[in-house]
């Protein structure tokens, strides 16, 4: 790839970045992503932070949307694809506003999809990148998603739950419409999958986290993994789509 | 007896909380309409129990006491009901989603357009 090809490939790019009270680390993740991503768009979705991130944000020169409510973050992120959607850009980066993904790594996933074989590309941590760690339960979890999803969308999944993925424009179309809710990253591959779109993943590095915790923790772990197997076996989402 | 006599007792002071509740507007027309037949019925049942003259009703559908049959209709209702309130309410959160989205979206537009 050609460095005036990249150029290119980021002007007509929209970074969504979904944030709940990341005051603290949203300015380091936009400056990030502005160095790394010149030329591209960057969306803040505000998901009704009790904090500064809104101000922050501005300050950092990103385009905020604030939800007046907060939805979760399957509707955050989907605020920032309708977003994409209206203003005709070709791709999205999905990135995480704590900090987790570096946006210098967002090169490898432009990258692939500009090979132009996928229509989703998402950043696993475990292709041999950098050295994520998890505890036992979670890689036990992680390991549960992966054959889950890899069974449902007919090829292997390494990485289902991350969230930093980059889509082409019909992938943003899809996205725009029909977007799970709850916890979104895993069902959307197979929903992706449903509508017949590729899906592929690329090695990233993950940190961890700078500030805060997960959001899935203790009994919310039993309801996301009961959700998601259920959304997965049963079909595409429950819930009228918006 | 004296069963029959609560059961009618409350059945009224029901019937007197949905009519209020219509007349305060708490309540959308068809939710009003259902529960003022739901009310109506109750009452019905609470006097027409005692005399024996539901029996042949229950009979009718292979159930030997009024009663059961009361409880098997209400459970059903209620199943029903609950059922038809979830595939309302998430319909609902869905609407309110894209609404939140959208105030979101116009209120970007609109900063856009005021710092030009």
């Amino acid at each position: 790839m050609t460095p005036a090809q990249l150029a290119d490939a980021f002007s007509r790019t929209c970074v969504v970045i979904p944030a709940f009270n990341e005051g603290k680390s949203i300015e380091n993740v936009i400056r990030a992503v502005r160095e790394h991503m010149p030329g591209a768009a960057v969306v803040v979705v505000n998901d009704g932070s009790a904090d500064d991130t809104e101000e922050r944000a501005r300050d950092a020169g990103a385009v905020v949307l604030s939800l007046s409510l907060n939805l979760g973050i399957g509707g955050a992120v989907q605020t920032g694809y309708k977003y994409a959607l209206a203003q005709g850009y070709s791709y999205a980066i999905q990135i995480d506003g704590d900090g987790q993904h570096d946006p210098s790594e967002t090169y490898h996933l432009i990258e692939r999809l500009l090979e132009g074989d996928s229509d989703l590309v998402i950043g696993s941590r475990w292709l041999g990148r950098g050295n994520y760690v998890a505890s036992r339960n979670r890689r036990f979890g992680m390991k549960f998603l992966e054959a889950l999803v890899s069974w449902r969308a007919k090829s292997r999944f390494t990485d289902t739950t991350s969230g930093f993925r980059a889509l082409n424009r019909r992938a943003i179309e899809l996205f725009a419409v029909h977007y799970p809710t709850d916890y979104p990253e895993v069902e959307s591959i197979v929903l992706a999958r449903h509508f017949g779109l590729r899906v592929n993943e690329v090695p990233v590095m993950m940190k961890a986290r700078e500030h805060g915790t997960s959001s899935i923790k203790g009994l919310k772990t039993m309801y996301f993994m009961l959700r998601i197997t259920m959304s997965v076996v049963i079909g595409v989402m429950g819930g009228e789509d918006s | 007896m004296k069963g029959y006599i609560l059961g009618g007792a409350i059945s009224l002071v029901f019937l007197t909380i949905t009519v209020r509740a219509i007349r305060k507007k708490q309540l959308t027309e068809i939710l009003a309409i259902l529960w003022l037949a739901v009310s109506g019925v109750t009452v019905i049942l609470s006097a027409l129990l005692p005399s024996g003259a539901v029996t042949p009703v229950a009979r009718f559908f292979g159930i030997a006491f009024p009663s059961d049959m009361v409880f098997v209709f209400g459970m059903l209702f209620l199943l029903l009901f609950t059922f038809q309130l979830s595939v309302a309410l998430s319909r609902i959160s869905a609407r309110h989603k894209t609404l939140v989205q959208e105030l979101a979206l116009l209120r970007a537009q609109l900063d856009v357009r005021s710092s030009e």
